[in-house]
């Protein structure tokens, strides 16, 4: 077990004045069987107003408006969060995961990736998955700026290099071919950086984490936040205003052990 | 039925202004047509003053069928009656379907007439249909306010026209009155200030065109 | 009797100067087109149209619980009516839906079920539309310039007014609003259906509105009124897809939706008509369980008939495409509006190939059909009667209760070699008719 403590910065700069400024964000960490949230603290401006809700796969997000003109916003998250109590969250394996979305629909690419894979005769998803990552990370380079949130696996994999969004989005591909339900996940892990995103597979009853980017289990340095079918269930920040205005946006996350 | 919003009114009072500007430009332009067949040739050129449009016309030929008939001529009649349609289209909720057929009748009756050999004939029916629309308007739209915010901008659009004319001082005060109580009636936020000025300048002694015209453009200037 | 088809030309006048149009993009430019009106009727007898007012009903009703339970308990998907894919996989499956319950069990409040008439006289259902089924509007101001145009065919035949529809439409409105104006929500005047939406809100005395008039605070939806006041709105009638509505909760890109208003919904302070997710119900793929689902959740047998049906999915169903390729029409599931509907018979082998190579790789998103003999109805094309394929959507409205208009929009081809009915690929309408007896 260790506690973290967690800060998310969020600054968006607009060289022009914009307002009716509405945002998401998704960025509170759930209470799982894995992690236990200890304190949260949410400083978000400016703001008209603020709200919270759930989507459909039962992330929790803040959201909002700030109404009146503004050129610099804002969102200040911080807390702490006990991770590891348990190894894997229970939940229900719901049938949603098996199914490939757009964004992880395997291409050529993946179904050749797959079909050279050398798994397993038996053993169980969990084993069968890590092999896939393992694979995996023979096949992609971590590149940043090649992809953004609209890309798919296939895109990744033909181009051979993608973040932590790809290797996710591709091991999440190799899973479902595979029969097994397999969840993209979005959060923070200890360091000091960005927002981070490993894949969850359904395995013995219970959610496990693999991250792909590090090749390994994911333990008690990880802070999940949401978790979906795709990079595009799991947009941490959405924000639409009206003005026309060139927005510079800087995240900064930190994670420390405590 | 609930409220107007910001923008269907700004779409009532344009509405209100561009059918009214097709209707006295029409006028003006069927009398030119009339004074240019033999009278004065050159009788565009006073005309592109008066309405204060650039002289882009090599001819009488090409203003005639340029002002009149031309989408592609911004200050051309056409245009002027394809952004009264734009305006009224998307109002078709307010002021009811029955009113909005007579602007698409007068959208149809310049077509007909631009397909036509004798054009300025058939332009009757579109001053018609202009004329049908606005008995339409009175008669059919019970919403005081709806109307008044066309009227308002009915008014406003002939008093611009008029000063822009330099028409008979009398003519423009008695048009300046009938303006001011649409102004009430249509609830827009009126700038005190232009509307204080405007009045300065139409009980003057002496009528200042262009000083009332300046007022005049800053009414809807919050 | 007098001749209504002798006033087809009046008629359409009228239609024209009332701004009776759709808009189409041709070569990236917005054109609006007459939408053309035919004066021979559809007549609906009234024995028969009850028959078809009770399957409508009860297809409805079914579809109606399919989606209460899709997105919470999922009872059809674990007693193995339908194969999880079929639901999860459709583009219409919208998980931030999970878990909404539509408020008083109504997700379909306007269904616009398309039906076909075989030569036997037997109805068949093509498809159900249950997102923003459009065209009611068209049939219902053509009735009264009908009846101006031929007083005496109105007066003789016992036919049924269908001029309620905005009433039917504003009671649906009001039985789900949740305190404040009802308002029409549409992309904007640049939509093909734009006549439409601005004919029911003033019709139905609702606001129109698009994306930008509208806005959230803290969890109520609003829009300004010209004096800077705040207007709740209780209910909205929205005429842009699901995917659009709130860039916060759907797709980031939309710039015509509302912020927030999902959110809004979920917390019970809005009431969305019809409710986002219904895309579900109403994919290709679905349509072949809805027989199944009335038995299902009803208990009783399915009164109106799907056309003959097959899933390439199925191996038997894949096998009996092989076989009678020929003889089939195949729909793409993602598609609509007339595009991706393939005959076999009309493919060149080449073609033939690469399509039955491209079912056997995604047999998910086919379907197949035997193609139905459907009766031609005649219009009237340069003073002859000519007979045209037709096809009749037919209006259900749910609220209080469910309510089958007694009219409905008949579409027909002006091709005569044409199956495809809608308006976007150049059709014309008709009046239906009901008979009261």
């Amino acid at each position: 077990m260790s506690e973290l403590a967690f800060e998310y910065r969020m600054r968006s700069e607009f060289d022009r004045e914009i307002f009716a400024h509405a945002f998401r964000l998704m960025l509170l960490p759930p209470d799982t069987e894995r992690q236990k949230v200890l304190s949260l603290d949410v400083d978000i401006s400016p703001k008209s107003w603020v709200s919270q809700g759930r989507d459909g796969f039962g992330n929790g997000y803040v959201y909002g408006t700030a109404a009146e003109g503004h050129r610099t916003f804002t969102a200040h998250i911080r807390g702490r969060v006990l991770t590891g109590p348990g190894e894997a969250e229970r939940g229900a394996g719901s049938e949603i995961y098996f199914i490939q979305t757009p964004a992880t629909a395997p291409g050529p690419c993946a179904v050749r990736l797959y079909h050279d894979l050398d798994l397993p005769r038996t053993g169980d998803a969990l084993t069968r998955a890590e092999h896939m990552m393992a694979a995996l990370r023979r096949v992609l380079r971590y590149v940043p700026g090649v992809t953004d949130t609209t890309s798919s696996s296939e895109a990744a994999l033909k181009q051979r290099s993608g973040v932590c969004q790809d290797f996710t989005q591709a091991l999440v591909t190799l899973c479902r071919m595979d029969g097994i339900p397999a969840r993209y996940v979005a959060g923070m892990v200890v360091g000091e950086g960005q927002t981070h995103a490993w894949a969850e597979v359904w395995s013995g009853g219970r959610w496990v984490g693999l991250d792909p980017t590090w090749g390994r289990r994911v333990n008690g340095d990880y802070i999940k936040l949401c978790h979906g079918r795709d990079c595009r269930d799991c947009l941490l920040n959405r924000g639409t205003y009206a003005g026309r205005a060139c927005e510079n946006q800087i995240i900064t996350v930190s994670v420390k052990k405590v | 039925m609930g409220a107007i919003t910001v923008d269907k009114a700004d779409h009532l009072y344009w509405l209100g202004r561009y059918s009214e500007r097709v209707y006295t430009t029409l006028k003006l332009y069927c009398d030119g047509y009339d004074s240019m067949l033999d009278a004065d040739e050159d009788f565009y050129k006073a005309l592109c003053v008066m309405l204060d449009i650039p002289n882009i016309y090599a001819s009488r030929e090409d203003f005639l069928q340029r002002y009149g008939y031309d989408r592609q001529d911004c200050n051309s009649i056409i245009s002027n009656l394809a952004r009264a349609y734009d305006n009224a289209i998307v109002m078709r909720d307010e002021i009811g379907t029955e009113t909005l057929g007579y602007i698409q009748m007068a959208v149809y009756s310049m077509d007909a007439a631009v397909a036509s050999d004798a054009p300025v004939i058939l332009l009757q029916k579109v001053v018609d249909h202009l004329l049908a629309f606005w008995g339409c308007v009175d008669d059919q739209i019970d919403g005081y306010c709806i109307r008044g915010i066309m009227k308002f901008g009915k008014r406003v659009e002939r008093l611009d026209l008029y000063l822009r004319f330099h028409m008979d001082p009398h003519e423009v005060r008695r048009i300046y009155h009938r303006m001011v109580p649409r102004a009430r009636e249509s609830q827009l936020p009126v700038n005190r200030a232009a509307m204080e000025a405007l009045e300065g300048y139409m009980s003057a002694p002496e009528l200042d065109y262009d000083g009332a015209l300046g007022a005049l453009m800053g009414i809807l200037h919050v | 009797m007098h001749d209504i088809c002798k006033e087809a030309d009046a008629i359409n006048e009228q239609l024209a100067r009332y701004g009776v149009k759709f808009g189409i993009y041709k070569n990236g430019e917005f054109r609006e087109q007459l939408f053309p009106f035919d004066a021979i009727p559809r007549v609906i007898g009234a024995e028969e149209f009850e028959y078809l007012e009770k399957g409508l009903k009860q297809r409805v009703t079914a579809l109606n619980c399919f989606l209460q339970d899709i997105y919470t308990d999922k009872r059809i998907v674990k007693d193995g009516i339908i194969p999880p894919e079929f639901v999860y996989a459709s583009s219409g499956y919208l998980p931030p839906c999970e878990g909404v319950r539509a408020p008083k069990g109504v997700a379909s409040h306007i269904s616009g079920i398309d039906l076909v008439q075989a030569k036997d006289g037997a109805w068949y259902i093509l498809e159900d539309n249950l997102r923003v089924p459009s065209g009611a509007s068209y049939p219902l101001i053509a009735r009264g310039l009908c009846r101006r145009a031929s007083p005496e065919t109105f007066r003789e035949r016992k036919i049924v007014d269908n001029r309620d529809y905005a009433q039917l439409l504003r009671r649906t409105m009001d039985h789900v609003n949740v305190g404040g104006d009802n308002v029409i929500l549409t992309p904007g005047r640049y939509n093909a259906a734009f006549f439409e939406h601005s004919y029911l809100a003033e019709l139905t005395d609702s606001v129109l509105v698009t994306g930008s008039d509208l806005f959230v605070e803290n969890d109520f939806l609003y829009y300004t009124d010209m004096g800077g006041q705040k207007c709740r709105v209780g209910a909205v009638y929205r005429r842009i897809s699901d995917e659009y509505l709130d860039p916060m909760s759907f797709l980031p890109e939309s710039v015509i939706g509302v912020p927030h208003i999902f959110d809004v919904y979920k917390k019970g302070n809005v009431a969305i008509i019809n409710a986002p997710g219904n895309g579900v119900a109403d994919d290709k793929g679905i349509y072949y369980f809805v027989p199944k689902m009335v038995k299902y959740y009803l208990g009783e047998e399915c009164i109106t008939h799907n056309a003959p049906t097959y899933l390439p999915y199925y191996p038997e169903d894949m096998k009996y495409v092989l076989d009678k390729f020929d003889e089939i029409v195949i729909k793409d599931v993602a598609e609509a509006g007339g595009y991706g509907v393939v005959f076999g018979n009309k493919l060149t082998k080449a073609q033939k190939a690469d399509m039955l190579a491209l079912i056997k790789a995604q047999p998910r998103r086919f379907i197949a059909q035997d193609v139905i003999d459907f009766i031609d109805i005649d219009i009237m094309e340069n003073g002859e009667r000519v007979p045209r394929k037709a096809d009749l959507r037919a209006f259900v409205l749910t609220g209080e209760d469910v309510t089958v208009w007694k009219s409905g929009l008949t579409r027909f081809s002006r091709d005569p070699d044409s199956f495809i009915v809608n308006s976007s690929q150049g059709g014309g309408f008709k009046d239906t008719w009901v008979l009261s007896r």
